[in-house]
């Protein structure tokens, strides 16, 4: 569509073409606002230690099947290369029955458009699914995760054609609720805390009619209530359906460019007003309107390092947008955007990208959080690194990360410290969006896959810059199975210290990757509630400084990756033995402002241990 | 590898040594030859599948004649390999190359071409040797020298770079792309006003160029220059970063593998790369080519329809958009693409057949029901105006335009109180923040009527630190037609003259001019 034709008309006249301080151990720590920023020298040979403590064995083992997670998401596909049919599956990892274990949430797609002979299924047999976690910790210290289908029991009933999901208390009574994003109307159903969940869409305010891919949870005005940001992709129907061709004429899924992109929305959690769970639709007037483009990814941190929490929308095909809030009381939504001027809306050589998933981290461990970004094979994927007030630098070359990632689309990714080190290493899950050519040749007939991978961070070498090194050869048999992978969800799945990973793929199974080195190091988790101790504190930013001056950052967050919802608890690991106890401090920065200090002797290594706003440690 | 690379680079060609491009022993030839992964022509343009076959044979033909041409084979292959990469098929042209230049190791087009694609797939040591190759053979050759040069900043060679650019530059003045890659490398040493430099020179000779305002304004950002940085930010934006924007340089050789693609996808592709590089005469004859060759392809018909309305042939367009929709009648896009242009024709019947097909075929098509309103309501079919504008609304609640336009509509149909509340509702509780749209407002709320909430509007837009000067015209503009309304031609006057100094192309401000001074003489004239 030509944009000279898409001019509205004109108007005749014109001629218009969190709480209050607590506790602190160290008062004039806990009265700075901004954390501590450790310089660190470069340690002697970071570059040529062992990649990972043992080589013994695979990091992960892929044990979906083993386990009864027998999820296979189904796109439709039916020869006409409708540009929905490969853009989902996202994935969320949430408790839903408060059990203290993780349960997971699969995102469904269906058929596109009337039966066909390639086609014949009826939509009602496809459904999101919902999975209890029926993990057993054995005597011998094993632990066997088992998954139920709980899906009828559950009430929940969503046969949209999925995209994504996002996580969050929206009621404030300590069950976590669900957002769906859909290409077609978005549903948000209510956790009643009875093993049951209600649809609210309609209600509250929030089913978006347009296509979104990612949405996240986060308590942006500070009144204590989740607010809501969904990310709108293009203005793409059926009814709108183009083909798009290759260069010899063969049949392709088109582009981004080739539709409008449609505006994203903010809508803010009326529950201050008494009213939890209803929303106001505020995107015009917090100024989310000023720009657009079609997003496919969407995390919160706070990149200015002000104290407010900010958005970073990463679009398909054009500059990705940092949505910086100038929050003050008087008014608490307003957002600007900022990512050309920050330096994080286009790569360094200016080149928009077409973003996909996002990833925001403190990967450095310098103090603030730096993005990453997947995207299109022959772009390479983007590491962007926060010089700590807001600009943002093109770290993809000196990193190593752009000619591992020259050949990969990229969908979802997370930063996750696979082996405890304290270093974030990195994961990213890829899948084509143009066909391969070798594998419509091989007859393949979904000729999209591509392998996913695996980066460890190194550390700083001797010129202080960190390197990414791709060590997927190590990964373990779950990243041989070469599928359309999509989203990607990271978390603790049984609860033994390390970082688990699932995997959904589009047109394929999921995949369920546990961990096997991360416990052997020590680590603390946490877990960051409100007053009440009943919700997560999504956006809460804490630290944990080491003995050795080093300081850990990680934010509160379930959203980022792509289309999914991770484990809002936090992990540090703490890079040696277990039961060694290196910390000297934690601080968090709660989403509303305030901080809290706690001292290090009271965690317990290789535990869990939540903090409750206001300093009642559990 | 890398290690390679640098010393080979270092010495400068001094060492001729194993390159990509080696002298073939003759009794080994096939055997080291690479294989060409046989892609799949099933769903390709039958005539693309004739152009490939027909160079998949020459090469069997060339390998099974005794004995063996080795020159012949290889021009077979490089032929090839070039029909794969007009085709976007790069793993096929890449062995294709590699063959071509085993079998002609003194052909300088192979080595630069199998340089070219190894650099687009990312395997930059590899092109550094191809393109390695090819500079022995022409060392001056500028397009070569600046894929090596940007090969070399690839691998982080930086220094290495400088003199393939260099020489570029001697040797073609024009090539902007090896004045860009110098200041690349001056950026990455550091040494910022050089960079600065370099970039304004391309600048100067590609002013569109979007990346480039972009490198340009990091550059001064970083120097503390953020005044102009924030220009070139803007101006870099403006110019649209997902496309092109590139520094370039004259290539003959790429340019000559472009044109052989010859399917209707590959001239649409081509088209559409001619209106991103802002060249409409020859975008149109990319699609009238298309056209030619693949008249029963309703996307040709389509695009050549789109373009020639931009240019001004309403019959062709016209001519053209009938025939995409005899063969497509049901594309909603189409259907509203056609009853856009025929309703800005004042084709009205017409138009309205088409749009409202678009909204059948697609429910919630905004563009086509705010279409459809803006007919309707000026033809003062308000009914149907409000339908559409509430259709969209019922979607989007905060669509700006359709509010508005339904405000108007409303008040048309004596609903003047509803509209008000719904406008000023929209001002108090969620005024929008973009300037373009609050002038919308400021001018809806005084077509209302409802004057003092405009003006008040207005006069901020108008004094609005940072605005941009043809906004603040309007928004001048804007408050001296209320001042004419109010009979104050004195207050209008002022308000027409701000609007034409603060934007001299505003040919309203000067009849709203003419128009108030002629007030204010009749009303000097008019006895007491």
């Amino acid at each position: 569509m030509r944009t000279a034709l898409l001019v509205a008309p004109m108007l005749m006249l014109a001629v218009t073409g969190c709480g209050s301080e607590s506790l602190p151990t160290d008062a004039a720590s806990a009265a700075a606002s901004k954390p501590t920023v450790t310089t660190l020298a470069a340690p002697a040979g970071a570059m040529t230690r062992d990649p990972l403590p043992s080589k013994d064995h695979w990091i992960f083992s892929e044990e979906s099947a083993a386990s009864g997670l027998d999820f296979v998401h189904v796109n439709g596909m039916s020869g006409e290369y409708y540009f929905s049919e490969h853009v989902g599956p996202g994935i969320a990892l949430f408790d839903y029955d408060n059990d203290g274990d993780l349960d997971l949430y699969a995102v469904q797609g269906g058929r596109l458009g009337e039966p066909s002979p390639n086609n014949p299924a009826s939509n009602d047999v496809f459904r999101d699914r919902l999975f209890r976690n029926e993990l057993t910790n054995h005597a011998d210290g094993s632990r066997e995760l088992r998954w139920t289908d709980v899906t009828a029991d559950s009430g929940l009933d969503a046969r949209g054609y999925g995209m994504g999901v996002a996580t969050g208390d929206i009621d404030n009574d300590g069950w976590v609720d669900l957002y769906l994003t859909n290409f077609g109307r978005n549903q948000l159903w209510r956790n009643r805390g009875d093993g049951t969940f209600e649809d609210l869409s309609r209600e509250s305010g929030t089913d978006d009619p347009d296509w979104s891919v990612p949405a996240v949870f986060c308590d942006f005005d500070r009144d204590g209530w989740l607010d809501l940001f969904v990310a709108n992709y293009v203005d793409f129907t059926l009814a709108t359906h183009k083909l798009c061709r290759q260069p010899s004429g063969a049949p392709e899924y088109c582009g981004p460019l080739s539709y409008e992109p449609v505006a994203d929305r903010l809508f803010r959690n009326r529950g201050g007003e008494g009213a939890p769970g209803r929303f106001d639709d505020i995107s015009d007037s917090a100024g989310l309107r000023s720009a657009r483009g079609g997003a496919l990814g969407a995390t919160v941190g706070d990149f200015d390092g002000d104290g407010w929490l900010d958005l970073y929308v990463a679009n398909d095909g054009v500059p990705n947008l940092m949505w910086i809030n100038q929050g003050t009381s008087a008014d608490p939504l307003a957002f600007r955007e900022r990512a050309f001027v920050a330096g994080s809306a286009v790569n360094a050589l200016g080149q928009a990208e077409a973003s996909m998933g996002v990833s925001a981290a403190d990967f450095d461990r310098d103090g603030d959080e730096d993005l990453f970004m997947t995207h299109l094979n022959r772009e390479t994927h983007t590491l962007y690194r926060n010089d700590g007030s807001g600009h943002f630098d093109d770290a993809s070359k000196q990193s190593g990360i752009d000619m591992a990632t020259w050949d990969a689309t990229g969908f979802g990714t997370a930063w996750l410290d696979l082996d405890n080190d304290g270093w974030l290493d990195l994961l990213t899950v890829n899948g084509a969006v143009k066909t391969i050519p070798e594998q419509v040749a091989a007859g393949d007939l979904h000729p999209l896959r591509q392998p996913n991978q695996l980066f460890r961070n190194l550390g700083p070498d001797a010129g202080g810059r960190i390197r990414l090194q791709e060590i997927t050869e190590r990964a373990g048999p779950g990243f041989d199975a070469v599928e359309v992978s999509r989203g990607a969800a990271i978390g603790d799945l049984d609860n033994d210290g390390d970082t688990d990973v699932v995997v959904a793929n589009n047109a394929g199974p999921l995949r369920l990757l546990i961990n096997r080195v991360g416990q052997d190091q020590s680590w603390i988790g946490l877990r960051l509630v409100d007053t009440d101790g009943r919700r997560d504190m999504l956006g809460a930013w804490v630290g944990v400084l080491l003995e050795d001056g080093d300081e850990l950052w990680r934010r509160v967050a379930t959203a980022g990756s792509y289309a999914s919802a991770s484990d809002p608890r936090l992990l540090f690991g703490l890079g040696g033995s277990l039961s060694e106890q290196p910390i000297n401090r934690v601080t968090v920065h709660w989403p509303d402002g305030s901080v809290e200090i706690w001292d290090g002797d009271s965690f317990t290594p290789e535990r869990y241990t939540t903090l409750r706003q206001g300093g009642n440690r559990e | 590898m890398k290690a390679f690379v640098v010393r080979y680079w270092l010495l400068q060609w001094i060492v001729v040594g194993s390159t990509a491009c080696s002298q073939p022993d003759d009794t080994a030839m096939l055997a080291s030859l690479v294989e060409v992964a046989q892609v799949s022509l099933d769903a390709m343009e039958p005539g693309v599948q004739r152009q490939l076959q027909m160079a998949r044979t020459e090469v069997e033909a060339s390998q099974n004649a005794k004995p063996i041409n080795s020159q012949a084979l290889g021009e077979a292959y490089g032929r090839l390999g070039r029909l794969y990469q007009a085709y976007e098929l790069p793993q096929s042209a890449i062995a294709s190359y590699r063959n071509a230049c085993q079998l002609q190791p003194d052909v300088f087009r192979w080595a630069y071409l199998l340089g070219y694609m190894l650099y687009l797939e990312g395997d930059l040591n590899h092109a550094a040797e191809a393109f390695e190759s090819a500079l022995r053979l022409q060392p001056d050759d500028p397009p070569a020298n600046l894929w090596a040069g940007h090969t070399a900043l690839g691998l982080g060679l930086t220094e290495a770079a400088i003199p393939f650019f260099e020489r570029a530059i001697q040797v073609d003045t024009s090539c902007a792309g090896a004045r860009f890659g110098l200041g690349e490398t001056a950026r990455e040493h550091g040494r910022l006003d050089d960079a600065i430099a370099h970039y304004r020179k391309v600048l100067e000779a590609q002013p569109n160029a979007a990346k480039v305002h972009y490198a340009l304004a990091r550059a001064l950002q970083s120097t503390g220059n953020d005044g102009e940085a924030t220009e070139h930010f803007d101006l870099a934006s403006s110019q649209g970063m997902a496309h092109g924007g590139w520094a370039s340089c004259s290539d003959p050789e790429i340019a000559e593998v472009q044109v052989l693609a010859n399917s209707s996808a590959a001239a649409l592709l081509r088209g559409s790369e001619a209106n991103l590089g802002g060249s409409l005469t020859d975008e149109i004859a990319e699609y009238r080519h298309a056209v030619a060759q693949h008249s029963d392809d309703p996307a040709t018909h389509h695009a050549l329809a789109s373009a020639l309305w931009e240019a001004g042939d309403i019959e062709g367009a016209i001519l053209h958009f009938e025939q995409a929709l005899d063969l497509k009648p049901d594309d909603a896009t189409l259907n509203y693409d056609f009853g856009f242009v025929l309703a800005r024709t004042d084709n009205l019947k017409r138009a309205e057949q088409f749009l409202q097909r678009a909204v059948e075929l697609h429910p919630d098509y905004i563009e086509a029901h705010l279409m459809l309103g803006t007919l309707y309501q000026r033809h003062g079919h308000f009914e149907p105006a409000l339908t559409h504008y509430n259709r969209i609304l019922a979607r989007t609640p905060n669509q700006l335009t359709a509010r508005l336009q339904r405000a108007l509509t409303l008040a048309e149909l004596d609903r003047r109180s509803e509209a008000i509340v719904d406008l000023q509702q929209l001002a108090f509780d969620a005024p929008p923040k973009d300037p373009q749209e609050r002038l919308n407002l400021a001018a809806a709320l005084g077509m209302l009527g409802e004057t003092d909430h405009s003006s008040q509007l207005l006069r901020q837009l108008a004094r609005a630190p940072g605005a941009q000067p043809s906004l603040r015209a309007r928004a001048h503009f804007n408050l001296g037609m209320l001042a004419l309304g109010q009979h104050s031609p004195q207050q209008a006057i002022e308000h027409f003259r701000q609007a034409s100094q603060l934007d001299p192309g505003l040919v309203q401000a000067e009849r709203g001019l003419q128009e108030a001074q002629r007030q204010a003489g009749a009303s000097e004239q008019r006895p007491s």
